[in-house]
Order: structure tokens, then sequence, then C-alpha cells
């Protein structure tokens, strides 16, 4: 076993019981750091793959800011005082719930067996996954699509301050 | 293989033996400073074998007392992340410190040596993400005290971290634009032009908005005054470490004087050149008018080190004299500051730096 293989079931592993850890934990201060926990071995993952700004952007996004407003309302409702230990899943939302996950396995198995499947680190370009490669894809051949997806953010943002404020 | 793995260890010794030194230090300049900008004489009376050193053995002295403290742990705590939180804290601190770059290339043993712990192609990104990381520890410690003060002091730290780390991260884009890299060995080696022929290129003279509106954000990253308000000892007593005594303590403690020397090292690194010392090339010092004076590589090196390290100095001392001499802002104003004057700055400064390229 190469190191790298090592560190992809290392990374991997963790990945997943972090993510059991966050739907099953009943305190729920402990839910939110077992997704930033998850959120690091993704990032591990990327780093494994080459795609350095994605991981580097997977913890300041997601683990840096995203997750500080998940525990900041956490605190601020002053949840999270619950005992320890795991929850008891049973009720019929759980059979919804696994059947929703099955789905979207499948899914997602139907997506990503459309692309060939083959060893291609070797054929790598030099920048790969480095700021300056990822900014001409993003910037220069999906511009569009990029834009439109700010925009789509932009829309939600000012449609969660309508909502949430009476008078602007 | 461990050739490779001996320099790497040294490095790391080098770079974290600074910041180890440079911490007991700083307590010493904070205390000491503080005293003299408020006309009195400060600590003097730890000695040792009658020598007084102006002080220096404070630091000493303050590690012993809170050694030999009690370690309370408070009815009310969530004893896990109680315990957790001073190693969250301090543990991002330190890992900022490994990129800086502390010189050029070495030749050692036939190989050349980068000055820098790790080289990583994602540069300044990798600052931020870990950057934001600490603020994690500052909530749970606040949180876990089962203390109204010390939630309140969570709350705002987070608020205001989240909030200043847009501007933190939009200053810098200009530097990266002008500069044309993210990695910080690039950055510094790309301060080392002149503009005019005679003014060093460093971020500072590139962009200048860019290194007032990096300043303000670090000094609020670091939670350090005006903008130590999660700590905020007049309003909310001490904040999220309210509850933390003997070493815990310590741990935040040094992990602020931590996060201050990593500010002043990463300003001195994109600001002002790095290791860079004006008109000093390679081979020597190449004056505007012509003049050159030859020094040998080691010499180089040499002064290129103690200006990083003066530069650092420096604005490790700009963070007391600030703390002692601004008075905290109210709350509502640091965050009007943070999202109606830092962030349009700094989208402003962006706006202003692309156009400048494109007609260039």
């Amino acid at each position: 076993m190469t190191w790298e293989q090592f560190f992809f079931w290392l990374f991997a592993l963790l990945a997943v019981g972090t993510a059991l850890m966050v739907i099953s934990l009943r305190n729920t201060l402990s839910c939110a750091f077992s997704l930033i926990l998850c959120f690091m071995n993704l990032a591990g993952l990327f780093v494994l793959l080459q795609a350095h700004f994605v991981a580097a952007a997977q913890i300041l996004v997601y683990a840096g800011a995203i997750m500080v407003l998940f525990i900041f309302v956490i605190m601020l409702l002053n949840a999270g005082h619950e005992k320890w230990g795991f929850l008891d899943h049973r009720d019929s939302g759980q059979v919804i719930a696994v059947m929703v996950a099955l789905l979207t396995v499948v899914g997602l198995i139907a997506a990503i067996s459309q692309f060939p499947v083959s060893p291609a680190v070797a054929s790598l370009p030099q920048d790969f996954g480095q700021i300056a490669s990822v900014a001409r894809v993003m910037f220069a051949q999906y511009l569009v699509a990029f834009e439109l997806t700010s925009v789509l953010l932009l829309v939600a943002i000012i449609g969660a301050v309508l909502l949430a404020k009476r008078v602007i | 293989m461990i050739l490779d793995l001996s320099i790497v260890t040294v490095k790391f010794l080098l770079a974290f033996g600074g910041l180890f030194t440079l911490l007991p230090l700083m307590v010493w300049a904070e205390r000491k400073g503080s005293a003299y900008i408020q006309d009195r004489p400060g600590p003097n009376r730890a000695a040792i074998l009658g020598f007084r050193l102006g002080g220096l053995f404070h630091p000493l002295a303050d590690v012993l007392k809170l050694l030999s403290k009690e370690s309370v742990l408070p009815e009310k705590a969530d004893r896990f992340y109680y315990l957790l939180a001073p190693l969250l804290v301090m543990i991002p601190a330190m890992m900022t410190f490994v990129v800086i770059p502390f010189g050029e290339t070495i030749d050692l043993f036939g190989r050349t040596i980068t000055l820098q712990v790790a080289n990583l192609n994602v540069g300044f990104l990798y600052i931020f993400a870990i950057s934001s990381l600490g603020v994690f520890g500052i909530m749970l410690a606040g949180w876990s005290s089962g203390n109204k003060f010390a939630l309140m002091g969570s709350l705002r730290s987070s608020a205001q971290m989240v909030s200043y780390e847009l501007s933190l991260g939009l200053s810098i884009v200009g530097l990266v634009m002008v500069l044309g890299s993210t990695d910080l060995n690039v950055l510094v080696s790309g301060q080392g032009k002149m503009l005019w022929g005679f003014l060093p290129a460093w971020g500072i003279f590139l962009q200048p908005l860019g290194f007032i509106l990096f300043v303000v954000a670090i000094f609020a990253e670091t939670n350090r005054n005006p903008f130590d308000l999660p700590e905020g000892e007049s309003e909310i007593v001490a904040g999220y470490h309210l509850e933390y005594s003997s070493m815990r303590f310590a741990a935040f403690f040094m992990a602020e004087y931590a996060n201050m020397c990593v500010g002043a090292a990463l300003i001195a690194t994109l600001f002002l050149g790095g290791w860079q010392f004006p008109y000093l090339q390679s081979g020597g010092f190449v004056f505007p008018g012509g003049d050159t004076i030859a020094l040998s590589p080691l010499t180089v090196i040499l002064i290129r080190l103690a200006s990083l390290t003066v530069k650092i100095l420096f604005f490790c001392w700009l963070f007391i004299w600030v703390r002692w001499t601004l008075p905290r802002f109210r709350y509502d104003r640091l965050m009007r500051l943070g999202w109606k004057v830092m962030l349009p700055l700094a989208l402003a400064n962006i706006a202003v730096t692309g156009i400048y390229l494109v007609l260039q």
C-alpha cells in the first residue's frame, strides 16, 4: 500500500465516519463539529486529487465561514446542551430518509458512470488544480454559468432579507 | 530522504523557535510598553541573582505563577469542549506560521533549499483557511463555560471574525493581481523590483489602500484593541476566556500573542517585501545611481533575515502601541465599519486595480 492509498483510506473512512456522526449524535454542537471534521477530511481527499484550490476553498468557505454561522445559530438558540450519546432513530421518517439516500446513490452512480474511469493522474497538466488553471476554466470557459450562479445566490440573499426583515 | 527530512525539521525548529522566543518577549513588551505609555515604571521586581534586566524575568515569573495555580473546572461547563477549546485556539495560530518565507533559496549540501517550512502553491488561501478555523476555539470556549458573559464574548467574536475575514481576503486580492501570483515566495520576490528606478516595489507602495485595510482587518481578526470586543473587560468581564484559569488561560493568552506574531509576519511578508532589504540583490547592494557593493551569499541571507525580523518586530510593537492608545469600538460601530466601510473600499480597490491593469 502506498502512502497515497493509506491517506485515501484514512480520509475516506474518517469522512464517512464523521458524516454518520453528524446524523446520529444527540448533542447538536457535536453534530456541527462532526460536520467540520467531515469537511476537513473531504479537503484532504481533494489534496490527494491534486485539487489544491478546491481543498483550500473547502476549508475556507465550508469549514470556516458557513460552519461558523451554523454554530452561531446553535449558540444563539442556546441549543446543544443535550446529553452525550446517540439519537434513537426509530420512526417512520427513517424509512423515507433511507429511501431518499438510496435514490441519491443510484443517481450519483448513474451520473459518474457516464465518465470513463482511468488512472489519469500521470496525464494531468502541470498546473492542474492550482488557482490560475481553475480561474481560467471558471472565468473564461464557463463564465456565463458562473455569473448565473452568483446571481442566483444574490437573489437568495435578497429573498432572505425580504422575508426576515419587516421594514427595510 | 533522511537529508530531506532533517532539512524540514531544521526549518521547522528555526521557525517555531523564533515564534516561541518572540512570545515571552511580546508579553514583556506589552507590560513595559503599556507602563511607559501610561507614565509608570512597569514590571521591575522579578530578579535572578539580583539582576532585573528591566523586568525581562517577569514572563518567566508569570509562567511559574500560572503553572502553580489551580485549574478550575466550572460546574456548569461542558467538560469535553471546555478542555478542547484552548487547544483549538492554539493550533491554528501556530499552523499559519509555516508558510511565511524567511529568505530566498540557499545552496547547501549540493541542493537548493527554500527558506520556508512549507511551500504551498495555494499560498495565501491556506493562511485564510487556517485562520478561519481559529474562531472555533474561541466560540467553543465561551459556549462550553456555561457562563452568560462568556457566551456573549463568543457570539461577538464569531460575528466579528466572519465580518472582517471578508475584508481581510479582499484586501489582498489587489496585491495578488498586481504581482500575478498567490504563491508567497513569488509575492515576496516580486516585491524586490523597483518602481521608477528608486522606490522598492513593496506592497505598501503598490497597494496603499489594500495595506491599510489589511492591517485593520488583521487587528480585528486577532481580537486586539480597538476591536477587542470579545474580551471587553468593562462590559462582559473577560469574554470567552472568563472561566479559564491556570495554564488553560495561558493557552488563550499565548494564542493571542501567537496570532499577533503571525499577523505581523503576514503584514511584513505581503506588504513590506518580506525578507527584501532595499537595494539588496542576491549578489550585494545595487544602488539606483549604479554603485554596487558586493557581499557574500551568507551576509545577504543574514541581512535579509534581520530585515524580516525588524519588520515583524515593528508590527508586533504596533499592536501593543495601538492597544494602549486607542479606545474600544462600540459594537454597532464595529459592524458598520466592517460591512459599510471596509468591504466597499476593498471591492473598489480591486475594481480600480483591475481597470489599471487592463489599461496598462
